[in-house]
């Protein structure tokens, strides 16, 4: 047909090639900015990272010679980069408990007939919410003389201490509180997509509330809970705040990012703070890697 | 009614009873989880309404109430008061530095992404899946591992302490944004559409403003709004640039009352007022627009 095209209307054809080239044209134009973007703030700068992380660089002076793998062995035979390394993994405990929490809630919102919005905002807030003004708010609930948590429960703990658990534990309850809305929202929206019919089939056949739970439910959130949970860590692994405001720099909720931050901008360790920083990408690339291999398989299930 | 019917029946009646006794305890629990969620809220302004004495001395079982509510503070929190004159902490400073950053970026930074998104969805060009899987893949890398050559670079152009390296790198776009819209263009506008203009002679741009932004609008709307809290709420990159307390944003601002190396002891009382104050705006924001967040947050969950 195309063939038949060219041989009586050779002109539009023709205006057809050119159209292609413009369109072409006109497609690089409409994403350069954010191609530029990245040239400039992500690759560029990876790159240094990447460069710096074999130098012994120091910012200050400007120079720099070539070390090898020096940095790289070095940050793990420090104690603060094994510790923060640890607490990181630690911390992503709060991942699986809220995702958990938020399957449940959202099973629960499902067959609510009534309230349902004003749930789903009360759960929900914590998630606009800014995360320092929370953790002002539970530095203060955690309080060590006469904190909430301590009289409640009739102990004196000192949660915001030395103790390397206590605060981990803190941060860990506090990260569980402002997620659970989050993971909430995402099953509920699955949830709703699930047919009832496929719980009735269950129960007529003498299923119980957990078979439908197992058969039903879980197979029918794989896709989510695999997304809530890889976005999660992805997130996790760059907590922050967490050690400098939360924790106030206390070695017991020092983190990657921290150490990072610490040597990279404070004390000027550059080279461990950026070898330090591609051992972060290379997790996350690996985690990015998983996901994009599974997520597919997972998808594949829900049609 | 054959044995295994009536079985089932019974079966069934038996399961309505234990469902039901489940509902009102997951109620209960649901409930309690709610006022979980709002107590820190709530712990936020009746701490607020304390003397600096008495929330240092309030318990669950004593002083838990104000004994005598002093409103002061959400006011002070604006013009200042003893302990913290407006030279030490302006939270209007603050919150206006923070509209800067919003106002110059978030324009901007969607004209940027739904072009993108556009061009992405509906155009066709070599190496299109290409360039967009590259960017896709960046929005993986951590700002850790490019924060201390970008803070170099700044530094080096004598821009810390200043708006610009929060403002600069959002006038690129946001990658995250433009992902969400490309699938909502595939979805939204049809292709029939875009030809029709392109047919009566609309260039690609104008094709863009005229068919595809009216059609999507809703979609960009949610995203601003998501975006808008996201700088709001920022504290990482602040944290770094930001030292002079004249340029702070609103989140590296309320850090100046928490400020535990100092000799003073915290203001309590203050410092809660300036947090929930701080949070208001968002709040209120999301409370009333709580639709647009909500379905924007699930759909985003869904195509990931």
């Amino acid at each position: 047909m195309y063939e038949l095209d060219l041989k009586y209307k050779p002109k539009p054809h023709r205006k057809k090639l050119t159209d292609k080239v413009s369109e072409a044209l006109h497609g690089y134009a409409f994403v350069a900015v954010p191609v530029i973007g990245f040239l400039v703030f992500t690759l560029s700068a990876l790159g240094f990272s990447f460069y710096m992380s074999f130098t012994d660089y120091n910012p200050i002076k400007g120079t720099y010679t070539f070390v090898e793998f020096q940095n790289y062995v070095a940050i793990f035979k420090e104690e603060f980069f094994r510790t923060a390394f640890f607490n990181t993994v630690i911390m992503l405990l709060s991942i699986p408990i809220g995702t958990f929490l938020g399957l449940l809630l959202a099973i629960y919102l499902k067959k609510l007939a009534k309230g349902r919005i004003v749930l789903m905002i009360l759960y929900y807030l914590p998630a606009v919410t800014s995360s320092i003004a929370i953790m002002l708010v539970f530095r203060d609930i955690f309080r060590s003389d006469g904190g909430l948590i301590n009289t409640l429960f009739g102990v004196d703990l000192k949660w915001l201490g030395a103790d390397p658990w206590l605060i981990k534990i803190a941060i860990i309850v506090k990260n569980v509180w402002a997620s659970v809305g989050g993971s909430m929202i995402l099953y509920f929206a699955v949830l709703t997509s699930v047919p009832g019919s496929y719980y009735e089939a269950g129960k007529v056949c003498g299923a119980n509330a957990w078979h439908g739970f197992v058969d039903v439910t879980m197979p029918m959130t794989n896709a989510t809970t695999f997304y809530i949970i890889t976005t999660g860590v992805m997130t996790g692994l760059q907590n922050y705040a967490d050690s400098t405001v939360f924790a106030q720099g206390l070695p017991g909720g020092r983190t990657i990012v921290y150490y990072i931050w610490t040597n990279g901008i404070n004390s000027a360790q550059y080279g461990y703070a950026s070898a330090a920083s591609m051992i972060l990408v290379l997790i996350i690339l690996v985690i990015t890697v998983i996901l994009f291999k599974f997520s597919s398989v997972f998808r594949g299930q829900i049609k | 009614m054959s044995y295994r019917e009536s079985l089932i029946s019974l079966n069934y009646k038996k399961r309505k009873i234990t469902d039901r006794t489940l509902f009102v305890i997951s109620t209960v629990i649901v409930c309690f989880g709610a006022f979980l969620m709002i107590f820190p809220y709530f712990y936020m302004i009746i701490n607020a309404l304390k003397t600096p004495a008495e929330a240092i001395a309030g318990t669950i079982d004593k002083n838990f109430w104000p004994k005598n509510p002093v409103w002061d503070n959400f006011v002070d929190v604006f013009t200042g008061n003893e302990r913290y004159p407006l030279s030490s902490f302006n939270m209007l400073d603050a919150i206006k530095n923070t509209l800067i950053i919003e106002v110059l970026v978030i324009p901007v930074g969607t004209f940027v992404s739904t072009l993108a998104a556009f061009a992405f969805a509906k155009m066709k060009f070599p190496y299109k899946n290409t360039i967009l899987i590259v960017l896709l893949v960046s929005m993986m890398v951590p700002y850790a591992a490019v924060m201390l050559p970008q803070y170099r670079v700044f530094s080096e152009m004598q821009l810390v302490n200043t708006l610009w390296p929060l403002i600069i790198p959002g006038f690129f776009g946001n990658v995250g944004m433009m992902l969400f819209l490309i699938t909502t263009i595939r979805n939204v506008v049809p292709d029939s559409l875009i030809e029709e203009s392109r047919v009566e002679g609309a260039g690609w741009f104008k094709t863009f403003i005229k068919v595809v932004v009216p059609l999507i609008k809703p979609a960009i709307v949610a995203q601003v709004l998501f975006w808008f809290v996201g700088i709001w709420n920022d504290f990482f990159g602040p944290s770094i640039y930001l030292t002079d307390p004249s340029v702070k944003t609103v989140q590296v601002a309320l850090l100046l009352l928490n400020d535990v190396t100092s000799q003073a002891s915290i203001d309590m009382p203050f410092m809660m007022a300036a947090a929930f104050m701080s949070s208001l705006p968002i709040i209120l924001l999301f409370i009333a627009l709580n639709k647009a967040f909500i379905q924007s947050n699930a759909i985003s969950g869904i195509k990931g």
